[in-house]
């Protein structure tokens, strides 16, 4: 069962009639669990991301379909456990990157130190998705904006840990010497001294 | 027994493979001339039509390998080769031992012309085979014989060779090996042997003077080589020395020997009427006096010599007066007639048409000038003068019986080509050798003189070379955007120029410069050319040569240049760039102690002035930093030896005009050292004040003085190539981080040997004279070469205790650098740091290495544009091989093979080996050699990869293009342009017309 089936499901009172049969056949217990079940499926996915994405619509319509819940359970347990719920699934998605730490270390140890062109897409795209990831942050924290005791703490684990995942392909970089971090790397920068003399000789 | 066969003709199959790879390189990159040397004497076969030629070589000693010594002195060597008649080119050459000096008999065996006999060193015998040039045996008649031997020729169709020494007269004969028939010795002191000369085959006489030159003996051998009889004949007044004539024209034809005694007195001594008259034992002497064959009204004339006796025994007197007169000697009666009396009563005229010649001291003026010779060729007299006419051209007067015929000899002129030193004819072949060496061919047809070739042999002594850059096809426009947009001038300067030069444009009122551009764009048309190599030669002629193919551009002969003296310098005043290039060769002159800068033009070879020297010259130099705004021309100085041995010598700076005497203080940054090899000591001198303001003198100040002592020798001296560029200031080391280079561009260095034999190699700083390190060997011989580049000297020497060749790196490298100065001073060991310890400043490191490959004769250093390229060491060995070695393997930080870091393995250090071994296809000469290799030099060419190498030495030229890193800007020959073109075109069509296809589809799918 999807998101977008739940959706539906939501919205098929008013606009679809085959739905409509299918709820005269659940029992009330049966569209509890489907609601537990819809809210739990209703928390964002990790890989997802983006305010227009169909998830965060579908976490707002969950929201304000929240009433209809409400009527059957306690409202404010019910939403402390969604708190928790988020919370949780904030903290996941924060420290989702650590685990590509190592497979990243690993690949990149793999891949050796040529550079070459099967090499370089490797390390291209191992620099340019913690980068992104960065840069993107904001926007993928956004459906946690209501946790505000931990949302800072969230985005900065996040943001550390693709900081860390940078590093280690920056590591790469410079033990494959793409780094100009050397003195040997600003040789050409180095001025030929001239000479403020010149002398001449001959043989008599 | 057949598979040992078959194996040994598969591995000759490769040896022939491997030749093959070689022959099939040369000429693709490189040229050479093969030289013959100074024309000597020369014979002539009619049956294929070719001469062979005796030319004299002359070898330099060199003391100082420096390009700026003058302390070369030559010993001769001799060259024989077959050169075709009609054409000049060479068949074969045999180049004869160096140590030979003395050359005295070249003879065909008149029995078979396909052979012919040696007499050289006054010893040895040569035997060789004419058709191509292979020696069959050799003899050396020390072996059986004291004293010199002086002539020699083949007697009998046997082969049997009698040879003339001082002490005896050696008959030997060759049947595998050399039997010696008979060798007269004379101890008796009966007959003085000395100068005995051949006269003639059949009756083997020889002749020998004795009392005083009076008494000519006749001897002759009976059939077993033994002396029969010995006739005298008394003179009538005792031989002048060297005034023996014999007629050499043809052997058969030995009829008359004439013998001057006295200034008016002749000796004919005819043979013929011996033969005839078979009752009389002796050949009979006939006295003439000139005054009996003179006209009453010149009674008080003298013979100035005798020449050119036909085969119709003519002959020619040359009187004192410069009359000439051709006179027969008839056989029959015994009397002398004068058929032909020449009037030259103007024959020494000076040709020249410019001052310039004149004020030059020409030599046309000394005695010792020819300036008509006569001839007789086959019954024709020729006469060759130069008395008529401009330009000091030559003109040949053909007599033929009685028609007198005047032919210019189009290709030479006293101008171009000096004086006449020799005339050879044959056959109707007329040789003419040249005081510049080179040999012009003509061909008599009747009365119609036709110039068939020439040979420029002045190339077989190169003095020094330089190599400039051929204008571009668009530096007219170049060089007038230079002329407009000159920093060193004022906005308002610069503005009236660009109106004058616009308005120029749009009136033509610009001529000169138009045409001056025109000339250019016309000279520039010509892509063929890319660079000249300008060479200067020991004859005094100076060659722009055509860097492609070797082919002589232009030539300018400098008639009272003092060959003795080895010196003719090069510099490149004014580089291409602008307008027009120019110049310097500065030379010493017949008078001494003067020199002549001469201002040439290189692209034509053309004069533009000169200015003479009136002191010794002690140096010159051409300051590459300072140009003189007005003409663009390098400001140059020299030193003088004025006031003479004066401490400090006077400096002149040229060009001297207003804005270069404001500026005078900016010579201030020069310094110079002279050498002093009879000293062994080094003087150091700086500019101290402006002495003569009108003339450009400024004194110097003698800085320093180093003196290496009484038993040590400098042996050579090193500096810095001018024409090094210098890319990287540092190392990349295998950690990443940065060595230093110490590029001291003043550094030089020194090498000295002692009599203990212990080679000393001394790096001095010429500004302080400070001497920065030095290292010592031990063993060593006194061949010696030093070559610098960046930081590094290398040097090659051979070790006489284990006979090894070695060649040693010294690496400088500076410990503590200031990065952000962007100047560098002198080295001084006191003031740059604190403690004044040498171990602070610098590294220095220094190994050696063995060569295999043979002795090294010359160490250069390859040049490229930019420096980028890794720097090659060319190795020019004795054997006339060089050979490019990149520098990583003469490197002094080679680390021992024990002691390798991983940083040493990443920087990629090759571990130390003693030996140094190269595989053979290294060598850029392939498996050809440059005979008598004695110089490389090199420059850049405009591919960064490439670098051009020019070597010479005496006799040879070669010149190579090479590539020390791979060519890896060129593409390779078998680069294929068309199928490049074709499959990108290709790709290009399909690309469109995938796209058009793609959109099509896409509009169909969506009207679906």
């Amino acid at each position: 069962m999807t998101n977008f089936k739940n959706n539906n499901n939501v919205e098929s009172n008013v606009y679809s009639r085959k739905w409509t049969l299918d709820i005269s056949e659940t029992t009330n217990s049966q569209q509890q669990q489907q609601h537990q079940i819809k809210d739990k499926n209703n928390l964002p996915l990790p890989l997802t991301s983006g305010s227009e994405s169909p998830i965060s619509t579908s976490s707002s319509s969950s929201s304000s379909s929240q009433p209809q819940v409400a009527s059957q359970q306690p409202q404010q347990l019910t939403a402390k456990q969604q708190m928790d719920l988020k919370v949780k699934k904030g903290w996941e998605l924060a420290k989702s990157p650590a685990k590509n730490i190592f497979m990243t270390g690993f690949f990149l140890w793999m891949i050796g130190n040529g550079i070459n062109i099967f090499t370089m897409p490797v390390i291209i795209y191992a620099v340019i998705n913690p980068v992104k990831a960065i840069f993107q942050t904001n926007s993928m924290f956004s459906r946690f904006n209501d946790c505000k005791s931990d949302i800072i703490q969230m985005k900065l684990t996040f943001v550390v840990i693709q900081l860390a995942l940078l590093s280690v392909t920056l590591y790469k970089c410079s033990s494959m010497g793409l780094l100009p971090i050397t003195p040997s790397d600003w040789i050409s920068s180095l001025p030929i001294k001239k000479a403020v003399e010149y002398s001449s000789g001959s043989s008599l | 027994m057949n598979k040992i066969l078959s194996v040994f003709y598969i591995f000759s199959l490769f040896v022939f493979l491997v030749f093959g790879i070689y022959e099939e390189e040369i000429g693709k990159r490189d040229w050479s001339i093969r030289n013959i040397g100074q024309y000597e004497n020369s014979l002539y076969f009619p049956y294929d039509d070719t001469i062979l030629v005796h030319s004299k070589l002359l070898n330099k000693i060199e003391n100082i390998e420096d390009t700026s010594s003058s302390t070369t002195s030559t010993t001769t060597s001799h060259v024989i080769s077959l050169l075709d008649s009609s054409s000049g080119n060479q068949r074969w050459r045999q180049l004869l031992p160096l140590q030979e000096h003395t050359f005295q008999t070249l003879t065909f065996n008149s029995f078979d012309n396909d052979y012919f006999l040696t007499l050289t060193n006054n010893k040895m015998i040569r035997y060789w085979n004419r058709n191509n040039g292979e020696l069959l045996w050799s003899y050396d008649t020390s072996l059986v014989v004291e004293g010199n031997c002086n002539v020699a020729d083949i007697m009998s169709k046997d082969g049997i060779i009698r040879i003339l020494c001082d002490q005896a007269i050696l008959f030997i004969k060759r049947e595998k090996q050399v039997i010696v028939l008979s060798n007269i010795n004379s101890n008796n002191n009966d007959y003085d042997y000395s100068e005995l000369r051949s006269l003639n085959l059949e009756n083997v006489y020889s002749i020998s003077k004795k009392d005083g030159g009076k008494e000519i003996n006749f001897i002759e051998f009976d059939k077993n080589f033994k002396i029969s009889t010995i006739k005298k004949q008394k003179l009538s007044n005792p031989i002048q020395s060297n005034q023996l004539k014999i007629n050499e024209n043809h052997i058969f034809n030995r009829q008359i020997l004439v013998i001057l005694t006295t200034p008016s007195n002749l000796d004919i001594i005819n043979f013929n009427n011996n033969k005839n008259n078979n009752n009389e034992n002796s050949p009979k002497i006939f006295n003439t006096n000139l005054n009996k064959i003179l006209i009453e009204n010149k009674q008080n004339l003298e013979i100035q010599s005798i020449s050119s006796i036909s085969n119709n025994n003519q002959f020619i007197i040359i009187l004192s007066n410069g009359d000439h007169l051709l006179v027969e000697f008839n056989i029959e009666n015994n009397t002398l007639e004068i058929i032909k009396s020449i009037k030259r009563t103007n024959i020494i005229k000076t040709s020249s048409s410019s001052t310039s010649n004149m004020m030059r001291g020409d030599k046309s003026s000394s005695p010792s000038s020819m300036s008509l010779s006569i001839y007789l060729i086959s019954g024709n007299e020729i006469v060759v003068d130069n008395e008529n006419k401009n330009e000091g051209e030559y003109f040949i007067e053909v007599v033929n019986g009685g028609l007198i015929g005047s032919e210019k000899l189009s290709t030479i002129s006293k101008k171009s080509n000096g004086l006449i030193e020799r005339v050879d004819s044959f056959n109707g072949y007329i040789l003419i050798s040249m005081s510049d060496w080179s040999i012009h061919m003509f061909k008599l047809n009747g009365a119609v003189l036709e110039s068939l070739w020439s040979r420029e042999e002045a190339l077989s002594f190169i003095l020094s070379t330089e190599i400039i850059d051929y204008p571009l096809p668009d530096i007219s426009k170049l060089a007038q955007l230079q002329y407009e947009f000159n920093e060193t001038d004022g906005f308002f300067t610069h503005f009236s120029k660009r109106i004058t030069t616009q308005l120029g444009e749009i009136f033509g009122l610009n001529k000169q410069q138009q045409k001056q551009q025109q000339q250019l764009k016309d000279i520039a048309e010509n892509e063929q050319i890319k660079k000249i190599i300008i060479v200067t030669t020991k004859s005094g002629k100076v060659f722009g040569l055509n860097s492609k193919d070797g082919k002589v551009l232009w030539s300018i002969f400098y008639l009272n240049f003092n060959g003795e003296s080895n010196v003719m310098r090069v510099y490149i005043t004014k580089k291409t760039v602008y307008e027009s290039p120019e110049v310097a060769i500065i030379f010493p002159l017949n008078e001494k102690p003067k020199s002549l800068i001469s201002f040439i033009n290189p692209l034509d070879g053309k004069e533009r002035n000169f200015r003479i020297i009136n002191h010794k010259l002690l140096h010159t130099n051409v300051l590459s930093q300072w140009s003189d705004p007005v003409s663009h021309a390098q400001m140059m100085y020299w030193v003088i030896n004025y006031p003479l041995d004066h401490p400090s010598p006077m400096v002149t700076l040229y060009p001297w005009n207003e804005q270069t005497r404001k500026q005078w203080s900016r010579l201030k940054q020069n310094y110079f050292y002279l050498v002093d090899v009879d000293q062994s000591q080094i003087k150091g001198y700086g500019i101290e004040s402006l002495a003569d303001g009108k003339h450009g003198g400024i004194k110097s100040i003698p800085t320093w003085n180093i003196k290496f002592g009484g038993t040590t020798k400098i042996i050579g001296t090193g500096s810095m190539n001018v024409h090094e560029v210098i890319q990287s200031p540092a190392i990349i080391m295998g950690n990443r981080d940065l060595l230093p280079k110490y590029i001291n561009r003043n550094m030089i260095s020194i090498a000295t040997l002692d009599d203990q034999s212990v080679l000393t190699i001394t790096l001095i700083d010429s500004i302080t004279g400070e001497i920065i390190k030095s290292f010592k060997h031990q063993h060593a011989s006194n061949k010696i070469s030093l070559v610098q580049t960046e930081n590094s000297v290398v040097y090659s020497h051979f070790d006489t205790m284990s006979q090894t060749q070695l060649i040693s790196s010294i690496d400088i490298f500076e410990r503590n650098i200031d990065w952000n100065t962007e100047t560098v001073s002198s080295f001084n060991s006191t003031t740059a740091t604190s403690s004044g310890q040498l171990s602070d400043q610098l590294i220095i490191k220094q190994k050696s290495f063995v060569f295999t490959h043979g002795l090294i004769k010359t160490l250069s250093l390859s040049i490229t544009d930019k420096g980028i390229t890794s720097k090659h060491i060319l190795v020019g060995f004795a054997n006339g091989q060089i050979l490019p070695i990149d520098k990583k393997f003469i490197n002094a930080r080679r680390p021992y093979p024990n002691e390798v870091t991983p940083n040493d393995a990443e920087e990629q250090l090759i571990p130390y080996k003693p030996m140094l071994q190269f595989p053979p296809w290294f060598f850029t000469t392939y498996n050809s050699t440059v005979f008598g290799l004695t110089t490389i030099t090199s420059t850049g060419t405009d591919l960064e990869s490439t670098s051009l190498v020019f070597a010479y030495g005496q006799p040879d030229v070669f010149c190579i293009l090479i590539t020390p890193s791979l060519p890896y800007d060129i593409l390779s020959d078998q680069f294929n342009h068309i199928s490049l073109i074709v499959t990108s075109v290709t790709l290009l069509i399909l690309a469109f017309i995938a796209k058009n296809y793609k959109n099509s589809l896409l509009l169909s799918k969506k009207w679906k």
